[in-house]
């Protein structure tokens, strides 16, 4: 299998109020396509951030980062949205839905913006919709479904995205293990049916029990890191 | 396009009612501040400039070239001759609606033991009468149609110690320097609002003022317009037909009060309009920024799905658009209302400069102005939005993920 992602020493600090804080400490690590991947740890070693850099919604700020080949220091403001655009697709704790919209104009919007032409638009809505036993709740908008269900909203619109990687920031730890375990379920299918990469961060062994294999990262290093 | 519409019409009908009610309650008060305003400024200027017109002045008046600019000593002899003639000529002006001839003569009048100077003015009372409906009578009627009917100034009625039905005699000298006289019964006694004219200025009918003074001329025409925007048309006209004349607008034959008056007005007007437009932008631009700022998790998942900074600013400032729209428009709406019934008589104004008598002022609005105040308001919001979405789509986008 091919690489597509690749760290090497990589850094990221930020300042929480007055306090410097070194959320990475050079790390290095390789994830193929298709890989099924966690990233473990307690709170503030760091997950959170190398999700970020892998999701190329924080910039690299010391060492390497390689999306499929390309060093992502050298990529504009405009190629990074084109490939969030099209091959990223982001599962978050709080869901993050447009309240405003419907389960299927949210899953929709991103398609449009993408350039996909009304007729696919659609199929790919229902299908998605259906992969994730949703579309009797099309119409519903996010405030009247339950956790569950939005954050399987959320990954109607990854599938429907048709990305290649999925990053899912702690995508249980707003839900019960019942939920919790369905939503596992269905990262789990996405990735064996449509060979997604499917990075999540997690410390929940419920979670850790879907995934192969667990990164485990303490004060912003890995402890184990090995190519997947 | 038609999907930032889309979402902008969505986020105005499904947004929360707190977030969306504010933006569009502080945008309609804005704006329906401005168009109330505006109506406002435009009713008293125009309400004025009513008063002035069908008080005293008409929409101006004719002469003999020069006549106004020099003192004469027998100021007869450059008064109108053949009058029939040139008010048959005038009346055939595009624009002209009514001609009043007139003279101005000095005069004693004099009522049982009491004798009081005036000013008199010689008038078609009953073509007068159908046009300067502004003058106020007090007692009894307007000069119309009698013969030897006097209408006196408050003031001096007061001096005079005369009421309606009371007979004056009109003493003054003719042409010729001889003294003649006039008896005259009141038919009625009025007020301007302007204590020194009603002080001293009585009417009588033109007919009668002639014949006092010995004379067949009229000192000036003053004229009835369809328009005030008619005046620059009849100007020309009188130029071309009658060389001989000038005509001068009511504007400058009252320049002392009325123009004075308007452009101190209009100055102070403009300087109340920035502190309400400054007071109106600021008020909507913290409206509006504080309904983007709230979203900015909304925004960040924008930007981490591959919105670029440009589009997001885009999406707000249509939604913003939309909102401003429709509160202009309800800001609008409302103002219409309000013109219709508690505002319908408009506001009462405490006498104005020189004059001594309230009034109301009619908040007079137009389309255009409607039009002028709608955009105000939806481009503040526009602008509004505009610097709170730079400054949320700058915001890092795990920063704005992670904000509450």
């Amino acid at each position: 299998m091919s690489c597509i992602y690749s760290c090497e020493n990589l850094r990221f600090s930020y300042v929480l109020g007055s306090v410097p804080v070194e959320a990475l400490k050079g790390v290095d690590l390789k994830l193929d396509r298709g890989a099924l991947v966690a990233l473990s740890g307690p709170s503030g070693s760091g997950k959170s951030t190398l999700l970020n850099l892998l999701g190329l919604i924080e910039n690299p700020q010391e060492g390497t980062l390689e999306l499929f080949g390309q060093n992502v220091a050298t990529l504009s403001e405009t190629q990074k949205n084109q490939i969030r655009r099209h091959k990223i697709g982001f599962i978050f704790q709080s869901f993050h839905l447009f309240n405003v919209m419907s389960a299927e104009e949210n899953i929709e919007y991103f398609l449009h913006k993408q350039g996909i032409p009304l007729k696919e638009r659609t199929q790919r809505v229902a299908d998605a919709l259906n992969a994730v036993g949703l579309w009797e709740h099309r119409s519903k908008r996010p405030l009247q479904m339950s956790g569950g269900q939005r954050q399987r909203v959320a990954i109607a619109r990854a599938i429907a995205k048709q990305s290649e990687i999925l990053i899912a920031d702690e995508p249980t730890a707003s839900l019960d293990q019942h939920t919790g375990r369905d939503i596992m379920e269905l990262l789990a299918k996405l990735n064996s049916d449509h060979k997604t990469t499917v990075v999540v961060s997690s410390h929940d062994p419920m979670v850790l029990s879907f995934i192969p294999t667990v990164i485990r990262l303490v004060d912003g290093s890995l402890t184990n890191a090995s190519p997947v | 396009m038609l999907l930032l519409f889309k979402m902008a019409f969505q986020s105005l009908v499904r947004s929360p009612l707190r977030r969306t009610l504010a933006v569009i309650l502080t945008v309609a008060m804005g704006t329906g501040s401005l168009f109330i305003f505006h109506g406002f400024n435009h009713g008293v200027m125009n309400q004025y400039r009513t008063a002035t017109i069908q008080s005293r002045f008409g929409y101006g008046q004719v002469n003999l070239k020069g006549y106004r600019e020099q003192v004469f000593e027998k100021p007869w002899e450059h008064w109108i001759q053949n009058s029939n003639d040139v008010i048959t000529s005038l009346k055939q002006i595009a624009g002209v609606k009514q001609v009043f001839p007139r003279i101005d003569f000095g005069a004693m009048l004099n009522s049982g033991a009491i004798n009081v100077s005036g000013r008199g003015q010689g008038v078609d009372g009953s073509e007068e009468a159908t046009f300067f409906n502004m003058l106020n009578v007090e007692e009894g009627e307007t000069l119309s149609t009698q013969e030897n009917g006097i209408l006196l100034g408050r003031g001096l009625a007061r001096a005079l110690k005369a009421k309606v039905g009371d007979h004056v005699t009109v003493l003054s000298s003719t042409v010729d320097g001889s003294f003649n006289g006039v008896d005259l019964q009141v038919v009625g006694i009025f007020h301007t609002g302007q204590k020194d004219f009603d002080d001293v200025v009585f009417r009588i009918q033109l007919a009668q003022a002639q014949a006092l003074l010995a004379t067949t001329r009229v000192e000036s025409i003053a004229l009835g317009l369809d328009s005030v925007d008619s005046w620059k048309n009849v100007e020309a006209g009188v130029a071309r037909s009658h060389p001989e004349l000038e005509s001068t607008s009511f504007a400058i034959l009252d320049k002392v009060y009325y123009q004075h008056a308007v452009d101190w007005l209009a100055s102070q007007f403009d300087v109340f309009q920035f502190i309400i437009l400054s007071v109106v932008i600021l008020g909507i631009f913290n409206t509006v920024s504080t309904s983007v700022l709230e979203r900015k998790q909304e925004i960040g998942n924008l930007r981490a799905n591959g919105e670029s900074k440009g589009e997001v600013i885009a999406m707000l400032c249509t939604e913003n658009a939309v909102l401003g729209m429709a509160g202009g428009i309800f800001g609008i709406v409302l103002v219409q209302f309000l013109l219709t019934t508690v505002l319908s008589q408009g506001f009462l104004m405490p006498p104005s400069p020189g004059i001594t008598r309230q009034f109301y002022v009619l908040i007079e609005v137009s389309p255009l102005m409607a039009v002028k105040t709608f955009l105000m308001g939806t481009v503040s919001c526009l602008i509004g939005a505009l610097l709170a979405a730079i400054k949320v789509a700058r915001m890092p986008i795990a920063e704005a993920l992670r904000s509450h």
